[in-house]
């Protein structure tokens, strides 16, 4: 007896709601011969900028009480390596996949979506949530819930692709930032992106992160992106994909009782290449044991 | 790539200081080069250390045997040294870009400092294999933290000893060991392969660059995934900045930008 594991992101159909993060997994060839990709829900690509960017200087990384930090600063080969190289890998897989985009103002998003428009792209996610890298405000546009408002409503307008909104946690009010994606058109909202964090190594009273700041992911985040994904579901119509720390099928579970539709898998994928398998295969025991036909019925379903 | 749960054969204390863990998974143990590495999963219950932990590939043995070779630093290598025989530990690899001597060269000098031997013992064995002339050059502080000696010895390699203290060898660095055997044997094609601290590379690359011998060195970087995805082990060079899990750990000296 099989249970129903499908949910459905905008337009995309995801045959199980387990994905792989932006940036953690890149395209999923780098997995290839580890993981059986064509079991993950979909995998979100590594972001992409307008041009190629060099990333931030070293260390990029530092490990932390049960997580990580990290201070890449987007290091991509930009838009026309995407299209003529990547691309042509991710259409090889069958897997569906959701190009990750970001941009340092308004019209670098614009030019990505209408480049990714043409080619048909079934999903993007715009990446308005980088802690390392700041736009023309110095700030992330997800910081301030009218510029969420106003660069989701311009990119909207310029796609038929699902638009998914990854957000950060670095806010006030989580439910504000969520609704103005959503009134500006969002099919869909993924957080949370990395909390801004630092460490210092006390030996040589250097930060830890040649960025100084970095942003933490990894298990110490898991209650806080838990809190949030709960407080956007329960102000949203649209679906939100849940991520944060997620690294078992219990913490998976959370999420979705808490009011996810898919959830994302990041830095375990670092430690454990098949977490996202595994994951799905425990969620899948859980609704078998406790006799839920479908992943749809479990969700939202915390009883408070 | 493999990810292969590897049986644990021996865990050896082979000076105050280092470790030998000889383990036993057939695909990564056929398939390791010199300068490849070995990502390994080990944690407490706490999830402690968190991240996978790099290591060298210092020995294949028997087709399905390989080694590595820790020095104590931190809670993976507290955690490395309980291991005993027949445990069993989550490893990914070979993982990285590893050694790439020419056939060229009349002689092959490895500069290994410290645990910076673990991954050049490999690569002299794959060249003593070949019957090249290889030149071991091996420092530590003192005398009880050289390693291997009997283990090169066995593949008939006399290393050339440096020490801080002086105790055995010349007192004074692998660096001037390097530089003093260069300035002798100018006529000679040489190739150069060196693994140690950061500084030490630095330096190996500017006696080099000055003698005019190719270098290769294997960086060391802190890694998340060690299989090209996060970016995180950059390692700047003159063509930008590259990645210690893929495009390395082996780099030629001449393209890194020293910090």
């Amino acid at each position: 007896m099989g249970v129903d594991l499908a949910v459905k992101i905008g337009k995309l159909t995801l045959k199980n709601p387990v994905m792989v993060s932006s940036g953690t997994f890149g395209c999923g060839e780098q997995y290839e011969e580890l993981v059986d990709l064509k079991e993950l829900g979909a995998i979100t690509t590594k972001t992409i900028t307008l041009r190629e960017r060099e990333g931030n200087k070293p260390p990029r990384i530092a490990e932390t009480y049960a997580g990580m930090l990290n201070a890449i600063g987007l290091e991509n080969k930009g838009l026309n390596y995407f299209c003529d190289t990547t691309l042509k890998y991710l259409n090889s897989i069958k897997t569906p996949y959701i190009v990750s985009v970001a941009g340092e103002e308004e019209k670098d998003y614009s030019k990505l979506i209408k480049a990714l428009d043409k080619l048909n792209i079934e999903a993007i996610e715009l990446n308005i949530s980088c802690p390392n890298v700041k736009s023309k405000k110095k700030r992330m546009f997800s910081q301030d819930a009218q510029d969420t408002f106003k660069l989701v409503s311009k990119v909207r307008k310029l796609t038929k692709a699902t638009l998914i909104v990854k957000l950060s946690p670095n806010v006030t009010d989580i439910k504000e930032i969520a609704l103005a994606a959503q009134d500006a058109g969002a099919e869909a909202v993924s957080l949370v992106n990395t909390f801004l964090g630092m460490a210092i190594d006390v030996h040589s009273r250097k930060p830890k992160l040649g960025n100084i700041t970095g942003g933490l992911s990894g298990p110490a985040i898991k209650p806080l992106a838990l809190r949030m994904v709960y407080e956007a579901a329960n102000c949203l119509k649209i679906p939100v994909i849940g991520q944060g720390g997620i690294m078992s099928p219990e913490d998976g579970l959370e999420f979705i009782l808490a009011g996810a539709t898919a959830i994302s898998i990041g830095t375990a994928n670092f430690i454990e290449p098949q977490s996202a398998i595994l994951i799905k295969k425990g969620i899948e025991k859980y609704l078998i044991k406790n006799k839920i036909k479908s992943i749809k019925q479990l969700r939202g379903t915390i009883i408070s | 790539m493999y990810q292969e749960k590897a049986t644990v054969l021996e865990n050896k204390k082979i000076t105050s200081q280092c470790y030998m863990l000889q383990l036993r998974a057939k695909n990564i143990a056929r398939e390791a080069q010199p300068g490849q590495f070995l990502h390994i999963r080990i944690s407490n219950k706490n999830q402690k250390p968190f991240l996978r932990r790099p290591f060298a590939v210092h020995n294949t043995e028997n087709k399905n045997e390989f080694s590595l070779l820790y020095k104590m630093r931190g809670e993976t290598t507290k955690l490395m040294r309980e291991l005993k025989k027949g445990d069993k530990i989550d490893v990914i690899g070979p993982l990285g870009s590893g050694f790439n001597p020419s056939h060229e060269a009349q002689k092959y000098v490895l500069v290994a400092g410290g645990i910076g031997l673990a991954p050049l013992f490999f690569l002299a064995k794959k060249l003593a294999d070949d019957k090249k002339e290889v030149i071991f050059v091996c420092g530590a502080g003192t005398k009880n933290e050289l390693l291997c000696a009997k283990e090169l010895s066995q593949i008939k390699i006399k290393p050339v000893l440096a020490t801080d203290d002086g105790s055995r060898g010349i007192k004074g660095s692998v660096n001037d060991l390097l530089n003093n055997y260069l300035t002798k044997n100018r006529k000679d094609k040489i190739e150069v392969f060196a693994a140690g601290p950061g500084m030490m590379l630095k330096e190996a690359a500017r006696i080099c660059k000055k003698a005019g011998v190719r270098l290769e060195v294997s960086m060391d970087e802190i890694m998340a995934c060690g299989v090209g995805v996060c970016l995180g082990c950059a390692v700047k060079t003159k063509n930008g900045y590259k990645l210690a899990c893929k495009d390395g750990p082996v780099f030629k000296a001449e393209d890194i930008v020293w910090a």
